[in-house]
Parts: C-alpha cells; structure tokens; sequence
C-alpha cells in the first residue's frame, strides 16, 4: 500500500480540524484600534535632532575668537604700511597724478557741483526728432523740443482730426471707415521745417540752429569692420559720406562723439574721437571702448543727463585680436579731457556710487574720486571695493599678515577696522554683507558697525560643507558607496518580501521613498560626481562637453520620471482622497527644490526636475494602488533591468574610444627642507645637466634664462628651502591609466589665500607637472619640488597652514 | 494622551470586520498553524493578517475570494515571519506538530495501520520546508485546484507540479515508500 498525498487532507484534519481563534485573540482583534505614538519615540527623535544639531555645531573649525582679536593686525604695522591713512576728521591731500583742480571738499553730497556741471554740460535745445508726414517727407517742429510731443503746445503744430477729415487729402487718406487718426501726419507747414528726402537712408535728430543732422543707412549686421552707417546730412543733402559707425549728441558748442568702426567691434573696441557740425575731427581718434556716464542733474526729481564719456583706451590688440587695454581717460561731453587715470574699478558701473575706485599708475594703490573727478580719498589702499550703504571694502598691506580688508566711509575714515582675510565684493545690502576672518574660515555676516550677526544655521550649514571637503576623495567616495550600499540592501530586503497582496502598496511606498531618497542623493552628489573617477560616471565624462551635458541631463530627467511614477503611484495607497493626492504629488517636488534652494544649491535644472518628477508622479498614480490579481508580466520582470542595460551599453558605446582611466587626487603630503642639504643640491645640478624636457620645452615653459636663474639660486642657497609635495593619485576606475599628465595649476583666489602667498615665495617651480600612471585601484605618487624663498618667515605654523591650505585646494581640485 | 487618535480607513469603514473575523479567523489560524507549527504564532499570525485586511483590503470582497485572499496573505505572513533575523535568534516554535495525535480510542487492526500511516505521512509533510510545503497545504488541505493553488503562491503551473513533484521526492526519502499524488 503506498502514501497517498490525498489522505494528507485527513490526517491534517485530525490535527487541526477543530482549531479556532481563541478568544483572547478574537478579542485583541476586535478591540477598537486606538494609535498613540509613545512618548518615548517623541523623545527618541528630539534627542536625535539635538545630537545631530550639536554635531553641526561642534564640527572642527579653525576660526579665530573675534573678541581677543588675534586676527587683527597691530595697528603699528598698519601704520608703517600706509602712513597716509586719514583721520576722521583730517582730509587728505590731493596726489600729483590728480589733475590740479581745487577740491572745495570732500564731504559728500555735493549738490550745488552736481547741478552746476549739468547747467554746463545741457544738451541742446534743437535737438529734435525728425517725423515723417501723410506723404512720407520728413520733417521737424520748430517750436517745440524733442521730448513735447503730446503736450497741448506741441499739438496745435497739427491739424486737428475735423480739419483732415474734412480736407481732399484727407478724406482721401481715411477713404475706409475706423481708420486711426495720426496727428504727427498732418503738421502744419508754417510751424514745421521740412528735410530732404536722402535716398537709402532714415532722417534721425536733426539740430534747427546747428543746421545739420544724423542720418543712417540700413547695414546688414555682419557687416563687421565696413558697418559705417551713420552720416551727417543738411537741408541741402548729405554733408559727409557716411564715414561713422557711431554719432552721440550733438552738445551746446557744436561738438559729438563720434566713432569710426575698427576691427576690433566685436568687443566694443572702435576709434572714438569727438566731430564738429561740419563733420571735421576736433580730436584725433583713439581705440578704446566708450562708456556714456548719464548722472541725475541734483535735483530731487531731476532728469539724468550725459555728463561724462568714460574712455577706456585700447593701446594694442594681441595676435588672436583681444583688445588690451589701457588707461581711463574721462572727457566731458565737449570732447575736453577731464581726468586720466591708471584704472577705474569695472565692478559696479563707474560712478554709480558718490565715490567711484580709481588708480593713477597701473599697479600703483587705489583711492577714490567723487562724481566732480576730484580725488576724494587719495591712493592709498592694496585694493579698493565700491561703496554700498556709506562703507567701501579697502585691502591694506599689513606685516606679516599679507593684506587684510577693512571698511571706510566716504570721508576715508576707517569704520570696521582691517580684521578681514576675504570681503564680499558686493558690499553692503540690507545693512549686513559676508566676511572670512581667517583664510579657512568660513563666511560671516557683519552689520554696518562690525558686529559678527552671523546666524548659527549659516555657520553650522558651512561647518558642514566644509568639513566634507575637508575630508580626502577616497573617504567621501567610501562613504558614498556605504551609503550606496545601505541604502541598496535595505531596498533588496524589503523587495524580496511578497510581492502581491495587501502589502504590494506598502512596498511600493517603501519603494517609492527610496527612489524620491536616491534621487535626492544623487542629485546633489552630481557636482562633484560629475567629476569624480567612479567608473559609472567616467563613461559620461568621456564625452565631449555637449553630450556629456545632454546625458547628464538626460539621465537625470529619465531618473526624475521614473522616481516620480513610483512615488505616485504608492501615493495611490497612502492618500484615499484625490485631492490629498495631488497635493502631495505637488507638494513633494516642491520640497526638494526648496531643500535645494534654502543652502543655494539650486540651479536651472530644478525646475525642469520638479517638472518631470510632477508629471511622473501624476502618471504613476493613475496605476490602481490594489493590483493584488494582476500577474507580474514581462515588463515589470524584464524591461526595467533590459533599459538599464542598455543605457549602459550606449554610454559605454559613446565613451568607447576613450578607454583611458582617470585618475583623481586623493591625498597630499608635503616636506621642507633646506637648499643646503647636500641631496637637494644635487638632484638641482642634476636637473640642470639633464632636464626633463628638451630644451626648447624647457626655454618656452619656464624662459630662455631658466639655468640661469637655477645656477644664480644655487649660487647662493642661504635662506631659501626645497618644498617638496607629494601627491597621491588613486585611479578609481576599472581601466588602467596610461601616462596621466599632470600639472599645479595655481588657484586664482583673493590675495589672503595661503596659495597666492606661497606663489609669492616661490623662486623656481620648474618641476610643476608629473607623469603618473597608477593600475585600476591603485595608488601612486606625483612629486612636485619648488624652491622658495624662507627668509622673513618667522612662524613656521604660517608656511604649514599655507601649505596645508594648497593640499586641501589640491585635493578640492581648485588647484 | 496628547496624540490620541483613532485611525481608520476610508476604505475600511464599510467592512464588517467582526463577521469576516468569525467567518475566516479559524481557515486562517489553521493555515498559519500548518505553515509554523506553532499554535501561539499562528494566533500572531492572525493578527498580523487582518490587521492587514483592515488597513487595505482587496477590491473583491466576496466570501470565496476574500478567503483565497486571507490565505494568500497569511502564507506571505508565515514567510516574512521565517525570515526575520528576530526569529532565526529567539525562536521559540515548540514544533507542537510533530507532537502525535490523540488516538481515537482503540481500533481494530487494519484502522489502526491506516491511522498510523496517515500519522506518518503528516509528520513527514510537516517536517518539508515550507516552500514545498505550501502548495500541499492549500491544494490537499483547503481543497484548491492546482491552478487556484498556482495563482494563490504567484506562481505558475509548471512551477507548482515541479514543486509538487520535488515534495514527493523529499517524501519518499523520508517515508520508504513510494507516495502518490
């Protein structure tokens, strides 16, 4: 007799037949289902926000104590340094570069100059704009100026609407009903002057009492050096050939800027001179761009007007065609030479403010002129900001310190001594503006006085940021991959549970959080991802710079979509109601890129994410959230890891031609060590009898006298050290590097940063580039040896911290 | 206290949770009892699936489909639970199971043997993993037709006859004896 499977039923039956929810259990589930969340679990997350606030706050930082002040420097080397520091109440002496005019002051406002040199410099009374009549012939009003076209004056030069309508010609004009009347087409002939009518070219201003005016011609905008479209022309014709690319406005004695076009037009480049009313040059022209500077007339209410043409000079063009420029030269609107000066500050528009930055010698210090072009503040400061809110930004050289910023008010006085390693070249907004005190500091907010206002939540968010880019790339990249790595196994765990049933919905929030979770991640991972030498990004940054954007875009937006479909659909399950629905699909994307926007991170792109991530979500929760009959098919099987694959495949496709390895900077050491020492020396002489280069390389790289500037160092080798640093170079990626070619590359950062200091003290930097070529995941070292200068550095901690700095911006990948 | 609230479903108001309860709680329970063998968890395991039922029940609410749907949900129950961490360390499954049944009272020689081979053949079912074990729960005990049986575990038809068939293999090592379908 064999078993049977058939009497299992009645075997399990004796076992289990009579078995029935006991009571106590029917009870348990029958009981009204009351929720409360425990006040421990309150308490557990309170206490973890505190930690990890705490954390934030606490995170290493090597700002200074303000209040002891060891970051200011003494005032006795500032002193030393910049002997013409005025006092509040002494105002200082105009330099000799300063054209001799007699300042009556330097306080400011000054309303009685302003609204003296607008009287002065008025623009014609003439002037008028020229119109066009019912049969096409230009003309202009005698009697009224060129901005009265609507007043009740003005229009008494026109026929009124009755007398055309009622006249031949007019009836004829308005022959179809609901014809618009036009005034200006109708003047009438005793009150206008006519012009002739220039075949191929449009009447613009033409002068009454001058008797000339500016006409132009069509030139296609290609044109290029040839585009000369302006003229000046008369009640008889033209008066000169068309000869100018541009003409300003005529001024009360006859004269207009004009320019004639150079080959240079693409940067505003042209040659600037100043005409009569006959067209002659009163002034040879010059190369240089021209600035109009229109300035408020000093009255509360007062118009702006033409004041000053701002000339920045263009000496020479390099071999490519970039302009170079020269110094500033200021000209009123008669074309007479105001002021010249080394360099006017470019960094807001120039006298926009009371004060505006100037130099008078290139490379010389800078000090301020007021909107009359006397020198308000003379040359005196390393660099000069402009003013906002009453404050400037100066840098002073200081002893030892290299140059710190501090404020000054429009008198010159020093409000917020110079304390500051770095200032917001925007200034003051709002009454606060952004400070480092230290050159790895972070910023800090300060009001108009000085006083530190820096929120706690900047200063730990920028705690934060710095501490992770303080951290080597190997170890942010081994973090990543943890969090990568957590984040994946806790998704596999929970997507190997059932997959149907009531929980379907649940796992799919799960799911859905998770992707709306590494969507995040990878999202403001992508900056530095881009750049990174893991291998899933190195396929993309094989691509020339366009593609790579495109599929870096494209990924992103893919992801977006698909994060969003699942996120909407396990809305499905969480949110009955279809409003509660759609607020959350809405609300969500809003969320991340306000998480974004508040720590300004958020760029471009985030609309166009928050977008797709709306319209996936919205397509996924159209998908029925109780799918517990349907069967898994093909797609949710198959397709998904088939698309991935094949994303895949195409970017390895694109970047297969680029098989190379990158490798990145992962840490930096670095060893000083007397020039003397008798290892240095030789592995210099060795260099000289053999350099690394040929010598053409060498004499193009580093100058025609590079042995001889190595020999004058080794000649005497008292005071100067051998840096050496040793950079480690970890190839991330699967693909073997082959002969990497790498370079120092000097960070163009403010002048208190620790690298420009050490460039300052580098006497021969001939071995500034390596070769390395480590295998897939490993390491190797490029060593970099620079001879620098030792003598009056007394604090060895300064030459560490800088050193120490240039490794960090290695590794940051500034450098 | 500050936080006290009741929560109940939309969808889950209309559901007469008290009947369903008496109607199916005991299938359940006995289905769950046969896939752990412990009678203490399977009551858990009721728990877990009408709670389940509660928070998001199934479109089709009708008595046949609905227990289909109970003892698909409480099969995935019984395999979530045999996969925590929580249980591979702390377990406290008696195996009651394995324990015999009561004999009925003596009987007479030849159902007596039948009593004992049926014995034989529950301890033996029993003691299969629960993946082998699932398909003759449902298709030998509650009586479903192999492609319900298919449909129920997420699975296909082939599957299930492969399963079954393995099950006999496994059975007939333990047994000695050849067992039939």
């Amino acid at each position: 007799m064999k078993y049977s499977l058939r009497d299992f039923g009645r075997a399990a039956g004796r076992h289990v037949d009579g078995m029935e929810l006991s009571p106590s259990g029917r009870d348990r589930l029958t009981r009204p289902r009351r929720r409360r969340p425990s006040a421990l679990s309150w308490a557990g997350w309170a206490a973890a926000a505190c930690l990890v606030i705490m954390l934030m706050l606490s995170l290493p930082l090597s700002a200074p104590d303000i209040s002891n002040g060891t970051a200011s420097p003494t005032h006795g080397a500032l002193a030393a340094q910049a002997p013409g520091t005025p006092e509040a109440s002494a105002l200082p002496a105009p330099t000799e570069a300063a054209p001799a005019t007699p300042r009556p002051t330097a306080s400011a406002p000054r309303a009685t100059d302003v609204a003296a040199r607008s009287q002065a410099l008025a623009q014609r009374a003439d002037m008028r704009f020229v119109r066009f009549d019912n049969r096409g012939y230009p003309y202009v009003l005698n009697d009224y100026d060129v901005y009265s076209d609507y007043t009740e004056a003005a229009l008494s030069a026109y026929y009124t609407e009755e007398e055309v309508r009622s006249s031949p010609a007019g009836r004829e004009y308005y022959a179809h009903p609901g014809a618009e009347f036009d005034a200006r087409l109708w003047p009438r002939p005793e009150c206008v002057t006519f012009l002739p009518v220039i075949e191929g070219a449009d009447w613009q201003y033409y002068y009454l009492e001058l008797g000339v005016g500016i006409v132009t011609r069509y030139v296609p905008p290609d044109g290029g050096a040839d585009a000369k479209p302006y003229a000046l022309a008369d009640l008889s014709g033209l008066r000169t050939d068309y000869l100018f690319s541009e003409i300003n406005y005529f001024t009360v004695d006859g004269r207009a800027a004009a320019a004639l076009p150079s080959a240079s037009s693409d940067w505003g480049v042209q040659r600037w001179g100043f005409i009569d009313a006959d067209g002659g040059w009163v002034s040879e022209p010059i190369m240089g761009r021209m600035d109009t500077i229109y300035m408020n007339d000093g009255s509360e209410d007062g118009e702006s007007r033409l004041t000053y043409y701002a000339l920045q000079t263009c000496p020479a063009v390099d071999e490519e065609g970039y302009p170079e420029y020269g110094v500033w030269r200021i000209y009123d609107p008669s074309g007479r030479e105001l002021f010249t000066a080394a360099d006017i500050s470019q960094l807001t528009a120039p006298f926009s403010s009371e004060l505006t930055p100037f130099r008078a010698e290139a490379d010389g210090p800078w000090g301020y002129i007021d909107q009359d072009l006397n020198i308000a503040i003379p040359p005196m400061y390393e660099s000069a900001d402009a003013f906002s809110e009453g404050l400037a930004a100066v840098g002073v050289r200081t002893e030892g310190m290299g140059i710190l910023y501090g404020y000054i008010g429009a008198r010159g006085e020093m409000v917020i001594e110079p304390q500051f390693y770095m200032v917001d070249w925007f200034g003051f907004s709002e009454g606060t503006t952004r400070v480092r005190y230290g050159w790895d500091d972070v910023w800090h907010t300060i009001d108009t006085q000085g006083n530190d206002v820096t929120s706690g939540f900047s200063l730990a968010w920028q705690r934060l940021r710095r501490f992770i880019d303080s951290l080597p790339l190997d170890m942010r990249l081994m973090y990543a991959a943890l969090l990568c790595l957590l984040f994946t196994l806790n998704g596999v765990r929970r997507a190997r549970g059932y997959r149907e049933g009531a929980d379907a919905p649940r796992l799919r929030g799960r799911l859905g959080w998770a992707a709306l979770l590494s969507l995040m991640l990878g999202w403001a991972a992508l900056p530095s991802a881009a750049h990174s030498p893991l291998p899933g990004w190195l396929l993309l940054t094989g691509l020339d710079s366009d593609m790579h954007t495109y599929a870096v875009a494209g990924i992103l937006l893919m992801l977006a979509a698909a994060c969003g479909f699942i996120y909407g659909w396990s809305a499905r399950e969480r949110c009955q109601r279809r409003w509660t629905r759609l607020t959350v699909i809405i609300a969500t994307p809003a969320l991340l890129v306000g998480a974004r926007w508040l720590p300004g991170a958020s760029t471009y792109m985030d609309i166009d994410i928050a977008l797709v991530l709306m319209t996936g979500a919205l397509a996924g929760s159209t998908r029925p959230a109780y799918g517990q009959y349907e069967v898994r098919g093909f797609a949710t099987r198959w397709l998904c890891p088939l698309m991935c694959v094949l994303m895949g495949l195409i970017a390895l496709g694109y970047s297969a031609w680029d098989w190379n390895g990158r490798a990145a900077v992962s840490g930096a050491e670095y060893s000083l060590s007397p020039l003397n020492d008798p290892a240095n020396l030789q592995y210099y002489s060795e260099l000289r009898d053999d350099p690394p280069l040929s010598e053409e390389d060498m004499a193009l790289q580093y100058g025609e006298d590079w042995r001889e500037r190595l020999d004058a160092l080794l000649d005497a080798p008292e005071g100067l050290g051998v840096l050496t640093l040793e950079v480690r170079l970890t190839n991330f990626s699967l693909r073997p590097v082959r002969d990497q070619f790498i370079w120092l590359r000097y960070a163009e950062l403010a002048d208190a940063d620790p690298t420009h200091a050490l460039r300052g003290r580098m006497r021969l930097d001939i071995n500034d580039w390596a070769y390395v070529s480590p295998a897939p995941f490993a390491s190797e070292n490029a060593s970099f040896r620079f001879i620098i200068d030792m003598r009056g550095i007394s604090d060895g901690a300064w030459l560490g911290e800088a050193v120490d700095g240039y490794a960090r911006a290695l590794m940051r990948g500034e450098a | 206290m500050l936080f006290t609230f009741t929560l109940t479903p939309a969808h889950a108001q209309e559901l007469d949770i008290e009947a369903l309860i008496d109607a199916h709680a005991g299938a359940v329970k006995r289905c769950a009892y046969l896939c752990l063998r412990d009678e203490r968890l399977a009551e858990d395991i009721c728990q877990e699936v009408f709670l389940r039922l509660w928070q998001s029940p199934p479109r089709v609410r009708e008595g046949e489909h609905l227990r289909a749907w109970l003892l698909r949900v409480t099969i995935n129950a019984c395999r979530d639970y045999l996969r925590t961490p929580w249980r591979r360390r702390v377990s406290t499954a008696r195996d009651e199971a394995l324990t015999a049944a009561p004999a009925p009272g003596p009987l007479p020689e030849e159902q007596a043997l039948a009593f004992e081979r049926d014995e034989a053949l529950y301890r033996a079912v029993m003691a299969l993993p629960l993946k082998l074990r699932e398909p003759i729960i449902l298709h030998y005990y509650f009586d479903y037709s192999q492609q319900e049986t298919a449909r129920m575990l997420s699975i296909g038809d082939g599957t299930l006859r492969s399963r079954l068939t393995r099950a006999r293999m496994r059975l007939r090592a333990m047994l000695g004896e050849e067992v039939d379908t």
